[in-house]
């Protein structure tokens, strides 16, 4: 059963798929350089990938809130399994985070975001159901920790940083909402960053970084490179850009069609285009929001807790990303959400929204009912 | 789920308001500092942009060229290559040994090497080298189109100058910057030097440029054009070498003059180098025509008898006391070769020292330096040429009576060839002055007259007899033509005194007589063998120059004429 188009949330939809078209300008135009690593058949692997992402969209739409989270423990087992198999795949440039199935290859910390995402909605649920965080503190988080030990060491293993980091803001928001008293709030915190200090003396690259965040400028060939050039981006778009296309950045950016992608927009739309992309995830972000304000009024907790988490996350990975690229933040290997090149990210992120739409949709249908 | 404990069984709203507050002050944070960051840098990143992404490459403008009469190119920009290589790349390519074989043959038969040579250059350990410098293109080309790895062929523009040691020293050479170091090329180099332009253009990494940004034309440097005759070089350059080697002489200068406009056809010195080859010379490059001050001796005594027959001090046929010695001051004056006392004539033909000296006696030294200061001698540089001298001489008020006899016959003050040159134009002109010029193109000076056109024709009669079996100098004689010339033979000054066994010969002379066209002068320094005067060595040089110059200059023998025709 499709839904009919009158319960879809227009605006939402609307800003999605303008992102999602400045990803594919922005894309075409990363088409031209002279480099190899991002040509003309990305480009068209990419559109590809997008209508397999309105697959997925389509498929999920048509699972009811109840039964995905009944069957949530399925998906959590399926991410943490394939998690554990990036451990024995070949590493690409230091790192393993892909496995190979059937040839395509898959970014499993994606799958895994996903997963996590329904295990904190329903660790959330249970907890405010049970009112267990008034009763007892520490016996309702082991869970969450025995959850967060798992992804720990798997991201250490699979040089993820920036996936811990996003977990774990997504996890401090999940305590927030499921009501844990405000002084273990400021506590964990801090424990949050002690983790990350930790992680960061563990590896020498990601000192590098923080060096290079610190001063692009001390290491332009080295560690600061890829700061540099982004800032370089930016400052050659100046308020109005360049013009669709003109980016000379491209050439030089690493990871132009993943990490820097923000600065190629800013580059060749200005600080304006930057803007209006900036205003638009937060356009999604108040839609989550307020979506998950309907679903808490009317008593399903799982969906509320889903909505917020989902803002959170999108929004702390934009950002994360977003302030990678403009040096005002360590960069991280963070792709961009719905602009970003890349499958595992484009079905992921349309497995979440489908899962948000039918939670809409589900509200639409109780206020009716209720009137 | 029926637990007892329900208090509250949904999310807090303040705390979800919370979360959205926190999110959205953390977007419009990074979104601040990330545009204070970039403008705080803006300086720097620009600067870091433009190296980056700006390159800008050369139009290279040729060097202007250096033109003698008729069209002579006598220095010129030639398109060469240098054929580089890269034994790194070689390396780095995995060449195979007969790939190496193969390459070595191709490129040592279009570089006539061996090609164990290239070989052996291809397994350098160094990461660049050229091969070959100053390839023509169509060399290049071919090796260009070869296709051979880790090989190139680099523009040069080189500087090359056809007539090679024959004009060395008046057109001189340039730099490997291409700047002017001497000569013509030293003098007009503000004129001769080109411009390079620039275009400044965006660069997209291997596919090379993709928009220009701003584009600045290459400005080709002007052309020079000199009156020098390329074939009359050749002659002069060729007697003057001949010459030297016969006498075993030190060096020889000689230059030639067309006194319808002045302008130089010949200024050659031996021994010369080849500018082509400048960075391994280093000897002879000093212009002696120009830049030797030297005691011209006998050949200014035409301008003494000149002098005193304008002022009426004396006749042509006036017979001179010249048999005996001459007693002036600690001063003896003696013509070892004059036995008999001479006219005026006989002095300019037996070239009398005694006879020179009582003309000057009566002439005086106030109105016998204003003659020779009219002739330009102890001047200013005639042809305005850097290292030129101006020769030296002193004011009359400081002569004695010795100084006096001494200016008489060429000694005690010092002029340059050039000098001389323009001197005896007014024997030639019938008195008037004529200024030799370099320069094609270059305003003809004011003629003046320094002399009545009888005494000058009357001198030059004189002179021709010189050049007879009478006279010192019957070696400049050429066949079909009537000549006209003095002799000079100084002792050079050495340790305190004239020594004469280290000399000086000159020759000035004109032809045709009866209508001069031409004067030359040359000066052969420290003739050894087979003579050592003037009519020896100097004479015969001229007449070989001379005898070039209007054959050259098309001009009509004159012999055929009645005698008598001055």
């Amino acid at each position: 059963m499709l839904l009919p188009f009158r319960y879809v949330d227009r605006q939402f939809c609307l800003a999605v798929g303008l992102l999602l078209f400045v990803g594919i300008t922005t894309l075409y135009s990363l088409s031209f350089i002279a480099k190899a690593h991002f040509s003309y058949s990305h480009f068209v692997k990419h559109c590809i990938y997008l209508v397999g992402a309105l697959g997925v969209f389509a498929t999920l739409l048509q699972v009811p809130i109840n039964s995905l989270r009944k069957k949530m423990y399925w998906v959590l087992g399926l991410a943490l399994l394939l998690s554990f198999f990036t451990l024995f795949s070949d590493p690409i440039k230091g790192a393993r985070r892909w496995i190979s199935i059937f040839g395509v290859s898959l970014q499993v910390s994606e799958v895994l975001k996903f997963a996590a995402l329904l295990a904190f909605a329903c660790w959330g649920k249970l907890s405010i159901e049970n009112n267990a965080l008034r009763k007892q503190v520490l016996r309702p988080l082991i869970p969450l920790a025995v959850f967060g030990g798992i992804v720990l060491v798997l991201t250490i293993v699979q040089k993820d940083l920036g996936t811990v980091v996003l977990l774990a803001v997504t996890g401090l928001l999940v305590l927030i909402l499921a009501g844990i008293p405000k002084r273990y709030v400021f506590l964990l915190g801090v424990l949050a960053v002690l983790v990350i200090i930790l992680l960061v003396g563990l590896e020498g690259h990601r000192q590098s970084r923080i060096t290079a965040f610190i001063d692009p400028f001390a290491d332009p060939h080295g560690a600061g490179f890829a700061q540099l050039q982004s800032l370089m981006a930016y400052n050659n778009g100046g308020l109005f850009g360049v013009g669709w296309g003109g980016s000379l950045q491209k050439e030089s950016l690493p990871e132009v069609h993943n990490d820097f992608i923000i600065a190629i927009i800013a580059e060749e739309h200005g600080w304006l285009g930057f803007f209006f992309v900036c205003a638009l995830y937060l356009f999604i972000g108040m839609r989550m929001i307020s979506i998950g304000k309907v679903a808490n009024k009317r008593g399903e907790l799982f969906g509320a807790f889903y909505a917020y988490l989902l803002a959170g996350l999108i929004l702390t990975q934009v950002m994360i990303n977003v302030g990678g690229s403009t040096a005002a933040l360590p960069s991280k290997g963070l792709t961009l959400p719905l602009l970003s090149y890349g499958g595992s990210s484009l079905w992921a992120t349309a497995a979440m929204f489908a899962v948000l739409l039918r939670l809409d949709y589900e509200n639409k249908l109780h206020a009716e009912e209720v009137q | 789920m029926s637990n007892i404990y329900l208090p509250k069984s949904t999310i807090s709203e303040s705390r979800a308001n919370f979360i959205w507050i926190s999110l959205l002050l953390g977007f419009i944070v990074l979104f601040f500092a990330g545009f204070t960051r970039v403008f705080l840098l803006q300086e720097d990143l620009n600067e870091y942009f433009s190296r980056q992404h700006y390159d800008s490459s050369e139009i290279k403008a040729h060097r202007g060229s250096i033109w003698g009469k008729g069209g002579a190119a006598l220095a010129m920009n030639a398109d060469t290559y240098h054929i580089t290589l890269s034994p790194k790349q070689l390396r780095q390519a995995k060449t195979s040994k007969e790939q190496y074989q193969r390459y070595a043959q191709v490129l040592a038969q279009a570089l006539e090497m061996t090609p164990e040579e290239v070989l052996k250059q291809m397994h350098s350990e160094r990461r660049f080298l050229y091969l070959q410098k100053n390839v023509p293109a169509s060399v290049a080309e071919h090796i260009k189109w070869s296709k051979i790895t880790g090989v190139g062929a680099e523009y040069i523009s080189k500087r090359f100058y056809p007539d090679g040691e024959n004009f060395a020293h008046i057109v001189g050479y340039t730099d490997w910057r291409g700047i002017g170091r001497s000569g013509i090329e030293f003098v007009k180099h503000g004129k001769l030097d080109a411009t390079d332009g620039e275009v400044r253009h965006i660069n997209a990494g291997q596919k090379g440029a993709i928009s220009e940004l701003s584009h600045q034309p290459a400005v080709a440097g002007k052309n020079v054009y000199l009156t020098l005759d390329r074939g009359l070089q050749y002659q002069t350059h060729t007697a003057l070498a001949a010459a030297t080697q016969k006498h075993k002489a030190a060096s020889a200068s000689a230059m030639v003059m067309d006194i319808t406009n002045g302008d130089i056809l010949a200024l050659a010195n031996y021994p010369s180098f080849n500018p082509n080859f400048i960075r391994t010379v280093e000897d002879n490059q000093i212009n002696h025509a120009l830049a030797d001050q030297v005691e011209p001796g006998s050949t200014v005594k035409p301008f003494v008898i000149a002098l005193a027959l304008e002022d009426q001090l004396t006749e042509a046929t006036e017979v001179l006391e010249t048999k005996k010695a001459l007693q002036v001051g600690k001063l003896r004056v003696h013509d070892k070769h004059v036995r008999e006392n001479l006219d005026v004539r006989g002095v300019i033909r037996k070239s009398s020292n005694v006879g020179a000296v009582l003309l000057a006696q009566r002439i005086g030294g106030e109105r016998l330096e204003s003659f020779y200061r009219q002739l330009g001698f102890g001047g200013d540089k005639v042809l305005q040429f850097p290292g030129e001298g101006k020769g030296l001489l002193r004011q009359h008020k400081g002569w004695r009576s010795v100084d006096l006899a001494t200016h008489a016959y060429g000694y005690g003050f010092s002029l340059t060839l050039p000098q001389l040159l323009q001197a005896y134009s007014i024997f030639a002109t019938d008195g008037v002055l004529v200024t030799p010029r370099l320069w094609q193109r270059e305003a003809v000076v004011a003629k003046k007259h320094v002399l009545s056109p009888a005494v000058a024709r009357s001198v030059r009669s004189m002179m021709e007899e010189v050049v007879s079996t009478k006279g010192t100098a019957a070696a400049a004689a050429i066949p079909g033509y009537r000549v006209a010339g003095k002799t000079g033979t100084v002792g050079k000054w050495t340790n305190g005194e004239f020594d004469l066994s280290r000399r000086r010969v000159f020759f000035a002379g004109m032809a045709p007589v009866s209508k001069p066209r031409y004067v030359v002068v040359v000066m052969v320094d420290e003739p050894t063998k087979n003579g050592d005067s003037g009519g020896a060595v100097a004479a015969p040089l001229f007449q070989k120059i001379m005898q070039s110059a209007l054959l050259f200059g098309g001009i009509r023998p004159d012999a055929i004429r009645a005698k008598k025709v001055i």
